[in-house]
């Protein structure tokens, strides 16, 4: 089976351009991440855009909590090395460091945490197939 | 927050679904997903004010912009003509411009023009309508919390009797300088 690096960063759009500069290059084909929800709770919360408050939030308290949505389509032939996936996401880390999974086609598995840093990175060497 | 993957492990024509799940932490902790689709282009809010700005009056357009390059400085045109020079970061940007008020439904054109990158848009502004606000100082006294009823009576019939007079000795002042 072929390795396959996956990278899944957060970048808080307003507050870290010198990291979100850096991160992508000529060889991503960016593609809206949010195209429409599949389960979670609905949420009416700010966010770092004016007016924009629709959301969908889960918690770490059960470890049954969660969110599902799905991306727009890949598109053929975008020439591209990397098709890069961006969506607006916000975290809580007030209440205390907890783990958050997520899962890519219910396959691919990346670990993240909501502590304060600004921006973190995320690789993966799990197959997607 | 962005999920970069190799063109060659994805489908063509297929969407994926994410899924993030919370751990069993007994925390409160969360995460939270905007239903925002985040595309380069550039949306506008215009405002239902005039602001003046010197001697002119400008009608307020707030610009969203989705940019996802280096810095650049851009430039903003309203139909052709220069309203605002600013810098595009990576991420959503928001500038407010000052567009020449309209007195009927017009449809314009906003342009942002940044090196070899621009997107543009048409919004429509419509007139604002001037609205005369009168503030009446009786309308929130909180009865019975801030003194009781026998009290507020003769305190709002005074501050009435005070607005007249000041009225009345400021009748010869500048017209913008009287009190009303």
């Amino acid at each position: 089976m072929k390795r396959v690096a996956f990278v899944l960063c957060t970048i808080f759009l307003q507050l870290s351009h010198l990291n979100a500069q850096s991160f992508l290059t000529a060889d991503d084909y960016l593609i809206n991440g949010y195209a429409k929800k599949n389960a979670g709770l609905d949420y009416d919360y700010q966010s770092c855009i004016p007016g924009l408050r629709e959301s969908m939030l889960l918690r770490a308290t059960s470890g049954k909590d969660f969110i599902e949505w799905e991306t727009e389509p890949v598109p053929s032939n975008s020439g591209k090395k990397y098709a890069t996936f961006i969506w607006v996401a916000a975290l809580g880390s007030s209440p205390g460091r907890a783990q958050m999974d997520l899962t890519v086609d219910g396959r691919q598995n990346y670990t993240f945490y909501t502590d304060g840093v600004p921006v973190w990175e995320v690789k993966s060497d799990m197959d997607l197939h | 927050m962005i999920l970069r993957i190799p063109s060659d492990r994805v489908a063509a024509g297929k969407s994926l679904t994410i899924r993030v799940t919370g751990s069993y932490a007994n925390l409160t902790s969360w995460y939270m997903k905007f239903k925002k689709v985040v595309k380069t282009g550039i949306t506008m809010n215009p405002l239902p004010a005039i602001i003046k700005k010197g001697s002119s009056e400008l009608q307020p357009v707030e610009a969203g912009i989705f940019y996802f390059g280096k810095e650049l400085q851009a430039k903003i045109f309203a139909d052709g003509k220069l309203v605002e020079t600013t810098f595009l970061k990576f991420g959503y940007n928001t500038v407010n411009l000052g567009l020449t008020p309209v007195t009927k439904p017009t449809q314009i054109e906003l342009k942002v023009v940044a090196s070899t990158f621009s997107m543009k848009n048409n919004i429509t502004l419509n007139p604002v309508k001037k609205w005369k606000i009168k503030f009446i100082q009786h309308n929130h006294t909180d009865i019975g919390y801030t003194r009781s009823q026998t009290d507020i009576l003769a305190e709002h019939l005074r501050y009435i009797d005070y607005a007249l007079d000041y009225c009345d000795a400021t009748d010869n002042y500048p017209d913008n300088a009287k009190f009303r």
